[in-house]
């Protein structure tokens, strides 16, 4: 390139001083490696994001009775725990999770609540503020050994601790039991993951029951115990095992959990077994209970109890939900060789949006997390109606969205029932399977479920509502100063819906469509799913792995994207436009006579110039240089040119004239992030073409790039982030020559103005203004 | 009084966020100051449900998007909740600019008129704190001086622009 800029004349065609700005953050190397951030690889985790030689997680299996109280809206409970110690570590004492004391007076999430607003507080708050009666939290009746000899034990806060009678060495197990009872939230009033909601028109209960033993707490080579209080927000990680669990309800309750029903001719009728024989091969979901039979159930009252018992094999945790209420549709599904059978249990309230959408939404799922990732082990996928608004657990989660009480129900109840059934049955497969810790990492489950949900939701159907995915949407979020880097413990995040979220699926996705490529990103998205399915991955894992298998340097992607609370703001801050000096006299000259007359007149100028000058009226004064043309080709230029021509061999000729444009575009980086330079180039005669710069060209000066251009064609325009891909935040200095950008208010606003409403339109008389909308009283 | 905050402060944890998002009590106000037009251009992002129950509180009655008194209902609900002070701690008339809905989000838009300047204010935005415990309302502001963020939490009080 040297070589010709020496016989290159430049000609600016256009420039602008661009105001920069100074680019934010600290790293003066976006791209150092983050090594020197993640821990130390080691026998357990490899430097390639896999789980190692070494690598091992504790095992914990359940053996539980239980029984639900519909009179007084309390469970009790006793488990037989056996505790494998698969760790290099001898064991002293054990830690559990009692979740429900989260509901006690004096928990730390009551403690630590910031006061809320006092102006004008709905009865609804001063209910839930003054009538604080529910009596919530464990109440452990015992702890005992296998022999049923009392173990000591510790509660502090949601934790308790067993002391062992003697160390439990690596490779041994221990079994244990312990007894509670629990009061059961009204999840509609309090809140909560779980609880029960109550139907006054019928005086009957959903219960949706969760975290509802004591479960042990997760042991492992990166946390030790993770005992980290729940608070909350941060959900759980627990330790995968066997569940055998006896539920005890109401005998005209129809109960639904983890796990596969062991007894159904126990607690179903035989046109219901039927029924669910039936299911198992139907293109469509078929009803077990129909509506009919649940309006029966809610006028008539229990007259005994009921057994329930499920089998679940190689799951983290156990929920289930029981109601008089419910109405239970299934619908058999094939997930590679693994038959599932796609359930879902809801109230008459919740339909007819249930009985369309539920279960055909789990299957929709089910195929395409599966494409993504590994097929669902599971034999059962259940969504369940009642309080809680979306949380998930094993083979089983609560969804909230309902009709209204006359059946209609807008676009978004649709919407939000469709994407919370796809997130939360999505969850089986994050963290549920690929068991990340969401008390330490919320993103790592919420955020690539949040980008899984988004795919989903782009396949289910044209222009899917979806909140979270699409980068356009995190622009906000992420010019928001003050907001937290997507690395920061679940508990302190301020923005979790677009932190832990929104942002990490934005990042996903950018790295999949933008950064990676859909087959390397899939390809090595497929590799950590598969690596850590029922194990406990950690960031690093997920970091390397997506590295390992690509080969894509992605080092500056987590810095930034998830180290830091920089932002994309790429600016485009001019163009130049350079020709070949041909040396062709009359070429040359023309060129620089159009640049003349293209020049810009003055005004004096303009005005003298019809003026009589005295040159011209007395021709005595003029002479040579009055008839002089400078830009006139001369004898002399040709002869000059011939020989410069006679110097060059034929290869040289042939480039002095191919006519090529060279633009030299500048670049700066004002946002912080770098991010690939995405171009589209518009040429004047209406052709236009993309260009990807992979973000490697910051890699030596973060702040300032530039990047030459050449082409046959001339450009008219130039466009950086044509296609909204990578959550540029500033879209006015994206364009050369630049373009006003509307922000949404003057987008909006200019809308408003220009488009008559329809009542406008149509009493709109031909040749009137289009009179300006009204907006309501001040 | 202090003794009835400390009754309040013990119970209104008990409502933890839910795994999906629908529960996520977050609004996003940007107020920008077109100095081109001296005005001060308000959007207003808030989840559909939310605005639709304090709607229904403003109003007495359930209204949703498209019904006949709900922009009217919308304004006084945003008037109600945000507020704009001048140096001279006067408050700014907000006139209607108008709303749409994207689902389950909707995007409200006011103005104040003839506003040279942004120095010296203040504001405040209440948005369903009175029917939320943990409502948190993000403000960017963006003027002159540049691009700030503003948080707002029930019983927050006028804050510098």
């Amino acid at each position: 390139m040297t070589r010709y800029t020496a016989s290159v004349v430049a000609f600016v065609l256009a420039i602008v001083t661009p105001a920069f700005a100074q680019p934010q953050g600290a790293p003066p190397d976006k791209f150092r490696q983050l090594e020197e951030i993640l821990p130390t690889p080691n026998e357990q985790r490899t430097a390639s994001g896999a789980p190692g030689r070494a690598y091992w997680q504790q095992r914990a299996d359940y053996d539980i009775d239980v029984t639900l109280d519909d009179v007084k809206q309390r469970i009790t409970g006793k488990e037989t725990v056996t505790y494998y110690n698969q760790s290099p570590d001898p064991l002293t004492y054990l830690w559990l999770q009692l979740d429900q004391n989260l509901f006690r007076k004096d928990s730390d999430t009551a403690l630590t609540a910031p006061a809320p607003s006092l102006e004008r507080p709905t009865f609804e708050t001063l209910d839930t503020l003054v009538n604080r009666d529910f009596d919530g939290g464990f109440q452990i009746a015992a702890v005992t050994d296998a022999t049923g000899k009392p173990l000591p034990h510790t509660i502090v806060k949601t934790m308790m601790r067993i002391d062992l009678a003697a160390p439990l060495a690596p490779g041994k197990s221990v079994v244990f039991g312990v007894a509670w009872s629990y009061n059961i939230n009204d999840a509609k009033r309090l809140g909560g993951r779980s609880g029960y909601e109550f139907f006054p028109k019928d005086g009957n209960y959903i219960y949706e029951i969760a975290q509802w033993f004591p479960r042990l707490a997760a042991y492992n080579d990166v946390s030790g115990w993770q005992h980290k209080q729940f608070l909350g927000s941060g959900e759980f990680t627990l330790e995968f095992g066997n569940y055998k669990v006896r539920i005890t309800a109401p005998n005209d309750h129809v109960v639904g959990a983890t796990g596969v029903l062991q007894n159904p001719q126990a607690v179903l009728t035989a046109a219901q077994l039927q029924r669910l024989e039936q299911a198992k091969t139907a293109s469509a979901p078929v009803l077990v209970v129909t509506p009919a039979e649940a309006k029966a159930a809610e006028a008539g009252k229990a007259t005994g109890t009921k057994t329930w018992v499920f089998h679940a094999e190689n799951v983290r945790d156990f929920a289930f939900a029981s109601s008089r209420k419910f109405i239970w549709d299934a619908q058999g599904h094939r997930s590679g060789t693994q038959p599932v059978l796609a359930m879902s249990y809801y109230p008459n309230e919740g339909n007819p949006l249930w009985a369309q959408y539920s279960t055909a939404a789990i299957i929709h799922t089910l195929n395409l997390y599966s494409r993504y990732s590994f097929d669902y082990p599971y034999p059962i996928a259940i969504s369940v109606n009642g309080p809680v608004g979306g949380m998930e657990y094993p083979m089983i989660c609560f969804n909230g969205p309902r009709p209204e009480p006359d059946g209609t129900y807008t676009a978004r109840t649709k919407y939000a029932l469709i994407s919370v059934v796809i997130h939360e049955v999505g969850h089986n497969y994050f963290p549920m399977i690929v068991n990340t810790d969401e008390r330490q990492w919320t993103w790592m489950d919420e955020g690539i479920n949040s980008f899984l949900q988004f795919l989903a939701e782009q396949e289910w159907e044209d222009n899917y509502p979806s909140r979270r995915g699409e980068p356009k949407n995190m622009v906000e979020y992420m010019t928001a100063p003050g907001h937290d880097p997507i690395m920061t413990n679940s508990e302190s995040v301020k923005e979790l819906g677009n932190n832990a979220y929104g942002k990490p699926a934005t990042a996903l996705n950018i790295l999949r469509e933008t950064v990676m490529g859909r087959e390397l990103f899939d390809f090595a998205f497929r590799e950590y799913s598969r690596r850590w399915k029922f194990k406990r991955p950690m960031p690093a894992d997920f970091f390397r792995t997506m590295e390992d298998a690509s080969a894509i340097d992605l080092d500056w992607f987590w810095h930034g994207w998830f180290y830091t609370t920089d932002h994309t703001d790429l600016s485009l801050d001019d163009v130049r436009h350079f020709t070949l000096n041909t040396k062709n006299p009359e070429t040359e000259k023309t060129l620089q006579r159009q640049q003349q007359t293209a020049a810009p007149t003055t005004l004096s100028a303009e005005r003298y110039r019809d003026t009589p000058k005295l040159v011209e009226q007395n021709p005595a004064l003029a002479d040579f240089y009055n008839r002089f043309d400078p830009l006139a080709v001369t004898p002399a230029d040709r002869e000059e040119y011939q020989k410069v021509l006679g110097a060059l061999t034929d290869k040289e000729k042939a480039l002095i004239g191919s006519n090529k444009n060279f633009y030299v575009m500048r670049f700066s980086n004002v946002g912080g992030l770098v991010m690939p330079i995405i171009l589209k180039l518009d040429y004047v005669d209406g052709t236009s073409e993309e260009l990807r710069i992979p973000a490697e060209i910051w890699r030596r000066d973060a702040s300032k790039v530039s990047k030459l251009v050449i082409t046959d064609k001339v450009l008219s325009q130039v466009t950086l982030d044509p296609k909204l891909e990578t959550a540029d935040t500033d879209l006015s200095n994206n364009f050369f020559p630049r373009k006003p950008v509307m922000t949404r208010f003057q987008l909006f606003k200019q809308q408003q103005q220009t488009t008559p409403n329809p009542m406008q339109q149509l009493e709109r008389k031909p040749g009137t203004d289009a009179p300006r909308p009204q907006g309501p009283g001040q | 009084m202090r003794r009835w905050l400390a009754v309040v402060m013990l119970l209104t944890g008990l409502v933890p966020v839910a795994a999906d998002a629908h529960k996520f009590y977050v609004s996003l106000t940007t107020v920008e100051h077109n100095t081109a037009e001296q005005s001060l251009e308000i959007t207003m992002r808030l989840f559909a449900d939310d605005l639709e129950a304090a709607v229904a509180r403003e109003t007495g009655k359930p209204l949703t998007h498209g019904q006949p008194g709900f922009e009217a209902a919308v304004f006084a609900v945003v008037r109600r909740a945000l507020t704009v002070r001048q140096a001279d701690g006067q408050p700014l008339t907000l006139a209607w600019v108008g709303l749409e809905n994207k689902v389950d989000v909707t995007w409200v838009y006011v103005e104040a008129p003839r506003v040279p300047s942004t120095t010296g204010f203040t504001l405040r935005d209440t948005i369903f704190t009175d029917l939320f415990p943990e409502q948190v309302n993000m403000v960017h502001v963006k003027d002159a001086r540049g691009r700030r963020a503003i948080d707002f939490r029930g019983g927050d009080s006028f804050k510098p622009f």
